[in-house]
């Protein structure tokens, strides 16, 4: 019986309490390899609950709904069994969490107990008969695309950034099966007691960059006042939001928040316009997901132009001036 | 009778150097130090430089031999002990691979109360190597600190930061930390330290004396296995504009033009 009982992909929402875009992407993409695989998505989801979310979850993809309401903030290793616990019951081929820094530590934490494969950060994933799942992930700082495959274990898991995938909305007439459970109040692990806490001074504005279409990049090439200047005036303009490499955020020109690459935010624009970018790979691993990426860099060997459909060979001031 | 000292120990992953030197001259040696465990480890050195911090600094780094020039250097800085974890059969481990090898490295040391890995590899891995390594240890406290400021007998304070808030945290031990502050220019060492350091020996950890089962690392132990590799980014349209201003700006704003959507936005 056990063995040709349907197999699952699950897919665990972090501790939110609201249904949001990232889980529905990924929800989403579930549901696409599922419904070539022949799969049933199970979604584990502890946040609330009301006839909106419950339809949300149903409209991008979910057979199964297995919820229930975490009293407060549940801790890392009570997740983590909760988790476990989900699993031994489910017995799913493929877990895939929300690359967050809450999800991947989940994730770390169940690979090592089940001695589960586990790719992070991945960009695509696949499945066929003869060869089960596989993923795609970026390697050796981004500069290649490792197409990476489970051995030795039965259960596959998978972390996936925001953004990486799209949502589309289903326009569905099957039922989605709730299961509910209940979450217990345990602090037995989580000891850490603050001390003390200082908020920053500014609370900054929440720049919420992939409701844009349009990116302009600052990196140090285009570093100047004047430059900065311009490429905000032009931002306006056509209604762009923009972003800087890493010393750009450093030298305090633009906002933390605006940082994109590897230690700052993936965005995925329709067009991204770099100024002055070089194109290391820390950055370049931040817009791969950009449809069309111009690069305007005054030394022809830059290696952004590696990665942009339109290479533009020249100073950006005399770009910046013109527009 | 007086206490052992304890070991903190801190997980230093050797990376490419052209990897961490793009756009700059690199050193000359192979591997370096991922920017992560160098800002650790000068955090660590100084808690101990400045008095009261009793406990014995051990580095461990797993990968090939070459990767020794780096624990040379963590010796150089201040740090007590250097272990090198290399074994041909340690090739090719995956992150379930790796933190078996290094849960036994930690259980041959013994006497530890606290291990730091850097949140992050600038080569991709995605810090899920403290997290693996927490939970088969079992150590109870996994933390995330940016700033180590006290090591105490049964707790450590520590800073963490985000970008609302700065909290000053205590953890007891023994936990793992996860720690996210990084640096990417490599100290000066003066020729003094660097003759110190010589004189410290650094340990080869492999799986003989570590009494490792060869089935649960390298490639046989690895869950994971990278099938293809391909060179990324096959784009569409490739176009390479040069001299022509005008042109450029051009193309700039017809694609703008393109982009120009519904919605609203302030921001600036
Ligand atoms: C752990 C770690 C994490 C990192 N995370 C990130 C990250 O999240 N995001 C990020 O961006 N970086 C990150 N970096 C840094 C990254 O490695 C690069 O140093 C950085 O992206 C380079 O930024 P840049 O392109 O603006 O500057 P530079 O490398 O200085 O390049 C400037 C470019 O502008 C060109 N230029 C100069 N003047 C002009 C002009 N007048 N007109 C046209 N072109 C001009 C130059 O030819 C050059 O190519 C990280 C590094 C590490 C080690």
């Amino acid at each position: 019986m056990d063995d040709n009982r349907i197999k699952e992909i699950l897919v665990v929402c972090d501790r939110s309490t609201e249904i949001n875009r990232h889980m529905m992407e990924i929800i989403y993409k579930a549901k696409t390899i599922a419904m070539e695989s022949g799969h049933l998505v199970s979604v584990l989801y502890t946040g609330n609950k009301n006839k909106d979310i419950v339809k949300g979850f149903s409209q991008c993809g979910a057979d199964i709904l297995i919820s229930g309401t975490s009293p407060n903030k549940i801790g890392m290793w009570q997740f983590s069994d909760l988790v476990t616990r989900w699993i031994k019951k489910r017995k799913p081929q493929l877990v895939l969490f929300q690359s967050t820094e809450f999800g991947k530590d989940i994730a770390a934490i169940i690979s090592a107990r089940f001695e589960a494969g586990l790719t992070a950060d991945c960009m695509d994933i696949f499945y066929d008969i003869t060869n089960g799942f596989r993923f795609m992930r970026a390697a050796i700082c981004d500069s290649v695309i490792a197409q990476i495959h489970c051995i030795n274990c039965t259960m596959n898991i998978g972390t996936v950034k925001e953004g990486v995938f799209e949502i589309c909305k289903l326009d569905r007439t099957w039922k989605m099966e709730m299961i509910p459970f209940s979450v217990e109040e345990d602090n037995t692990y989580e000891r850490e007691t603050c001390l003390h806490m200082s908020k920053e001074e500014q609370i900054k504005k929440e720049i919420n960059m992939k409701e844009y279409s349009t990116v302009f990049c600052i990196g140090r090439g285009a570093s100047s006042p004047e430059c900065v200047e311009g490429i905000f005036a032009l931002a306006k303009k056509y209604n762009a939001c923009v972003v800087g490499t890493r010393p750009v955020i450093e030298e305090g020109i633009i906002e933390k928040e605006r940082q994109v690459g590897q230690s700052g935010k993936s965005i995925s624009p329709k067009l991204y316009i770099g100024f002055g970018v070089f194109g290391a790979s820390q950055h370049l691993v931040g817009i791969r997901n950009a449809k069309k990426i111009i690069a305007i860099n005054h030394d022809p060997k830059a290696p952004i132009f590696d990665y942009a459909d339109y290479s533009m060979v020249a100073d950006v001031k005399d770009i910046l001036d013109k527009l | 009778m007086e206490k052992k000292i304890e070991r903190i120990v801190l997980c230093i992953k050797p990376v490419k150097t052209d990897l961490l030197f793009q756009n700059s001259n690199a050193d000359g040696e192979a591997f370096s130090m991922n920017p992560y465990e160098l800002k650790a480890l000068e955090n660590l050195i100084k808690l101990k430089r400045n008095g009261e911090e009793r406990f014995c600094l051990t580095c461990i780094c797993m990968g090939d031999k070459k990767a020794k020039s780096i624990l040379r250097r963590a010796l150089s800085m201040g740090a007590d002990e250097g272990i090198l974890i290399s074994d041909s059969i340690f090739a090719g481990s995956d992150t379930v691979a790796t933190t078996y090898i290094l849960q036994k490295a930690v259980e041959k040391l013994g006497n530890v109360k606290m291990i730091v890995c850097g949140v992050k590899t600038i080569d991709g891995e995605t810090g899920q190597v403290p997290l693996g390594l927490c939970e088969r240890l079992g150590f109870p406290f996994l933390v995330n600190g940016n700033e180590i400021l006290k090591v105490k007998d049964t707790s450590v304070i520590y800073k963490y930061r985000n970008e609302k808030e700065t909290k000053i945290m205590e953890s007891k031990l023994p936990a793992v930390m996860k720690y996210r502050d990084f640096k990417m220019d490599l100290p000066i060492i003066s020729l003094a330290a660097i003759k110190k350091g010589k004189k410290k020996e650094i340990l080869l950890f492999d799986s003989k004396n570590m009494e490792i089962d060869p089935k649960r690392c390298g490639i046989k132990g690895s869950k994971t296995k990278v099938i293809e590799i391909k060179n990324k980014y096959n784009k569409k349209e490739k176009r390479k504009l040069e001299g022509n201003i005008q042109e450029m700006v051009e193309i700039i704003i017809n694609l703008l033009g393109e982009g120009e959507e519904k919605k609203e936005g302030d921001f600036g």
